[in-house]
């Protein structure tokens, strides 16, 4: 014991120590009182502990946050009385990688104070044991024990003017009553990690901006910054929260707009987590009715616009050339085949990818096109299929005379191809109902899958079932080769394009076995046309040799780029920098740098893109990257950061399914101290004007 | 359909897995990380054993007030006595505050009279990333069937005032001794107080 107590003399020694007077500096904080000249007898006054504290340093908030403490105030036994300690808004700060609670710069604590004593006591002596923890990223505990003495009168208390202007100004920093708030917080749902809450202005208050919400319980809710989406004037909030600590009927939050801040209750958790716990047996998230079936409508109607992406609309124009000179029941036939081709592929896909959800894999829609493997099998497809076009071989006089067996093979495989090219041209639409499959209970997100299958089918269904819309198709002629040779050049800018991808894969080193795997099948080709048959059974033998070969090559060099772990990253960054970035005011995607840029007040802008995405290409061309936009960016000060999802990458994976997508292009805006917003999928200059316009 | 599958498969080859952290009721996250003495300590050496983890800094203020009291010796001393396997955690990064290499790290547990069985130093934070430790201390508890059974602070008060120890609940101790007695814990997971761990 005697040990014991010399240990703790020791430990007192190297933290901070006072005792018994009025204000202290203990370096990196100076604290003093702000209290009035005199006090009023048996008047409540509120007076503050005042923390002014050296630049990087912070003290904290009453939830300190992931590290870290508040101060403690022990209020010694006297002749007053002392309320309730008010803690003025308090602000994110990023420390390494954890976000605390507090303050920076200055702060005052409020506590509203009354004398007690007799009349006859003249006097007024407070004292308080104090305890605080000041960081930087290292932290220095202190402990004092301040005193404040001041003559107590009859008349109503006095203030130096100075101290009043800076208690009144944390005053301002209290938060009102829960009564008076603008805001109503309901519960949306509890899951075993994530907290979902709809924040809904009342009427007449819709000028306040959207509010950011801290936890006051630290123990039940992480303090990072909540997700938020807005649905018309609502706001939804989604918290992540440790497991299995939440078991209160309420939880407190304090919800900040403009200066204002309200605490305020959650209330109905004890029911919603019954609730919830029956749901995850029938299903994680289910919608209702009438919002899958929405989702079903968006999905079909993004399926239809995919029909006009660049990257399917050749195929799908020779699909509706084949049948120009066809009866009825061939193209009835060929439409039924296209359209099972279509949703048999899409259903694959979709079991794909929910086997892998369950086995808890980090991917998203447009998986296919991050592996390189399947980009350069694409490549020479479309590669073959631009030749073939063009007129350079035909796919043999056997295959076109072959029996009605093989012809449907062809349409069925039509439809499986029209699919794998349409993933990197994710259009409108289709964003939200990828992102609702993502986390759908399973045959939900299939029936999604399904329905885009059926939108990217119908037109061609259309065209052949209903007579009078064939009749509108033009008749045959010369101008069919004509159109079918135009045809190529699309193709071949498809080719363009994913060989630009493969190259942001694999560097430099992809282009080469790309364009060598082209030019030998070319070679192969023109040996089988000009030679015997011999000389065809060689010309396949190399294609076959060169196309294993190419593929092992993107093993390799996969496997040479995963050695240092983050090169492909690094890699791919670099070449995306290179190629896209020509304005480098972009950073690259780091979850900390965003928490820092907000905590120092800046607003952040983020866009989700991939080197395969074309309508995140069309929108970083023709707004994101041009001088006036940016421009507009650099005057608001706004940090501009790019995720690129081009690779695999579980961890912008994990930040999109944060917003329920999973899918590129995402755009989120995180205003000044405020939560984000996710932006539309087509961006306009309007769309990134008004962000800013708002606040003029 | 064949090309499909084939596609399907070459995709499943590429997907890599989402990463994991130590949560109460589930495995504990593997390790393989050497003490100061250059042992090398796996989580699949302990099985059939109690392991309790503690995230140690020893710059850190709130370490120095288990440290500086014999509290966390003392801890250390009854449950190793019990059988339970103890170690120490640095996962400091050179150049951090309370990184030491494996001389100092030796030392530094003579000088503080520590009772744990070894010092496990990761300054390169794989184990301590792997079991999500935020603070030090930071406090694991982990049964013999490698489960973990509390994960959070090691009391509950966050005051860095050794005095106020003689009056706060310890976790750990309440965790250990309901577990080892076959009991339910009453508390498996509470937010860790402390410095933040200096990755």
């Amino acid at each position: 014991m005697v040990r014991s107590f010399f240990l703790f003399i020791i430990f007192f020694l190297t933290s901070f120590q006072v005792s018994a007077v009025e204000s202290v500096f203990a370096k990196p904080v100076r604290i003093s009182w702000l209290a009035p000249k005199f006090f009023h007898q048996n008047e409540a006054e509120v007076i503050g502990l005042y923390f002014q504290i050296d630049p990087e340093w912070h003290v904290y908030w009453k939830n300190s946050g992931d590290s870290g403490a508040p101060p403690k105030f022990n209020f010694h036994e006297g002749h007053y009385h002392v309320g309730p300690i008010q803690w003025p808004i308090p602000k994110r700060i990023s420390a390494a990688h954890l976000v605390n609670l507090g303050y920076e710069k200055e702060v005052a604590f409020l506590f509203p104070v009354t004398p007690t004593g007799p009349e006859s006591e003249k006097e007024l002596k407070l004292s308080v044991k104090l305890e605080w923890l000041v960081c930087k990223v290292e932290c220095i505990p202190g402990f004092a024990d301040l005193t404040l003495t001041r003559p107590i009168r009859g008349q109503p208390s006095e203030w130096a003017r100075q101290d009043k202007d800076k208690l009144f100004y944390f005053q301002q920093k209290i938060p009102a009553n829960a009564a008076a708030s603008p805001f109503k917080v309901s519960l949306v749902e509890k899951k075993e990690d994530q907290l979902i809450v709809d924040v809904v202005p009342l009427s007449g208050t819709s000028t306040l901006s959207m509010p950011d919400i801290f936890p006051v319980e630290g123990e039940l809710i992480h303090p990072q910054p909540p997700q938020v989406t807005t649905i018309n004037s609502s706001f939804r909030y989604t918290f992540s929260m440790p497991a299995g600590r939440l078991n209160d009927e309420s939880v407190n939050v304090l919800l900040v707009s403009e200066n204002q801040s309200w605490e305020q209750p959650i209330v109905g958790l004890g029911r919603a987590g019954l609730s919830a716990a029956v749901d995850d047996k029938s299903s994680d998230k289910s919608p209702d009715g009438a919002s899958l079936l929405g989702l079903l409508f968006f999905a079909f109607i993004g399926g239809v616009i995919l029909n006009l992406m660049p990257c399917v609309l050749p195929v799908l124009s020779i699909k509706f050339l084949s049948i120009i000179r066809t009866s009825i029941q061939t193209r009835r036939r060929e439409a039924v085949l296209y359209m099972a081709g279509v949703l048999v592929t899409f259903l694959s896909l979709g079991c794909v990818l929910l086997i892998l959800r369950s086995a808890g894999a980090a991917i998203g829609w447009g998986f296919q096109l991050q592996s390189p493997v399947i980009v350069l099998i694409l490549i020479i497809l479309f590669w073959l299929m631009s030749l073939n076009f063009l007129g350079f071989f035909e796919f043999g006089e056997s295959v076109t005379n072959m029996t009605g067996r093989f012809q449907s093979a062809g349409a069925f495989s039509t439809g499986v191809l029209a699919v794998f090219v349409a993933a990197p041209c994710t259009g409108p639409f289709m964003g939200t109902a990828l992102g609702a499959a993502a986390v759908l209970p399973a045959p939900a997100a299939l029936g999604i899958f399904l329905s885009l299958g059926l939108g990217l089918g119908f037109p061609f269904a259309l065209v052949s079932f209903v007579p009078s819309v064939y009749k509108m198709l033009p008749r045959p002629g010369v101008w069919m080769d004509k159109l079918k040779q135009f045809l190529a050049f699309p193709l071949l800018g498809t080719v363009v394009w994913l060989m630009w991808v493969l190259g942001v894969q694999l560097g430099t080193d992809g282009w080469l076995i790309a364009t060598t795997l082209m030019l030998l099948l070319v070679l192969a080709i023109w040996l089988g046309k000009t030679f015997s048959k011999v000389w065809v059974a060689v010309a396949y033998i190399a294609s076959i040799v060169v196309i294993a070969f190419s593929f092992i090559s993107i093993k390799k060099i996969q496997a040479a780029q995963l050695v240092p772990n983050n090169k492909t990253a690094s890699v791919a960054a670099s070449m995306a920098g290179s190629t896209a970035d020509a304005a480098s005011a972009w950073t690259a995607y780091d979850r900390n740098l965003i928490d820092q840029a907000r905590s120092a007040g800046r607003s952040v802008f983020v866009d989700f893109t991939a080197a395969w995405c074309i309508t995140c290409q069309v929108n970083k061309k023709t707004v994101l990257d041009t001088e006036h936009i940016q421009n507009i960016f650099k005057e608001n000060n706004v940090l501009i950061m790019r995720a690129d999802w081009t690779n695999q990458d579980p961890l912008i994976t994990q930040a999109l399914a944060e917003f329920d997508r999973n899918s590129v292009p995402v755009y989120l805006f995180y205003e000044k101290g405020a939560a984000a917003i996710v932006l539309p999928q087509i961006l306009t200059f309007n769309v990134i004007e008004s962000l800013f316009k708002k606040k003029e | 359909m064949k090309v499909f599958l084939f596609l399907s498969f070459l995709m499943m080859g590429t997907v890599s897995f989402a990463s994991s952290e130590a949560v109460p009721g589930k495995p504990a996250p593997a390790f393989e990380t050497k003490d100061a003495t250059g042992k090398v300590h796996k989580l699949a050496d302990y099985k059939d054993k109690w392991v309790v983890l503690e995230w140690y800094n020893k710059d850190c203020p709130y370490v120095k007030k288990h440290y500086g009291s014999n509290n966390m010796q003392a801890l250390q001393k009854t449950y190793t006595d019990k059988g339970v396997v103890w170690l120490s955690v640095n996962s400091s990064a050179k150049g951090k505050e309370g990184y030491t290499d494996a001389a100092a790290a030796l030392r530094v547990a003579k000088d503080a009279k520590s009772n744990a069985t070894a010092v496990l130093l990761d300054e390169k934070g794989i184990m301590g990333k792997a079991f999500g430790s935020k603070t030090t201390p930071h406090m694991f508890v982990i049964d013999p069937h490698g489960v973990v059974v509390y994960a959070g602070a090691i009391d509950d008060n966050d005051s860095s005032d050794p005095a106020i120890i003689l009056q706060s609940k310890n976790y750990v101790a309440m965790a250990l001794d309901a577990a080892m007695a076959g009991k339910k814990v009453e508390k498996t997971s509470t937010k860790p107080y402390g410095c933040s761990t200096k990755y």
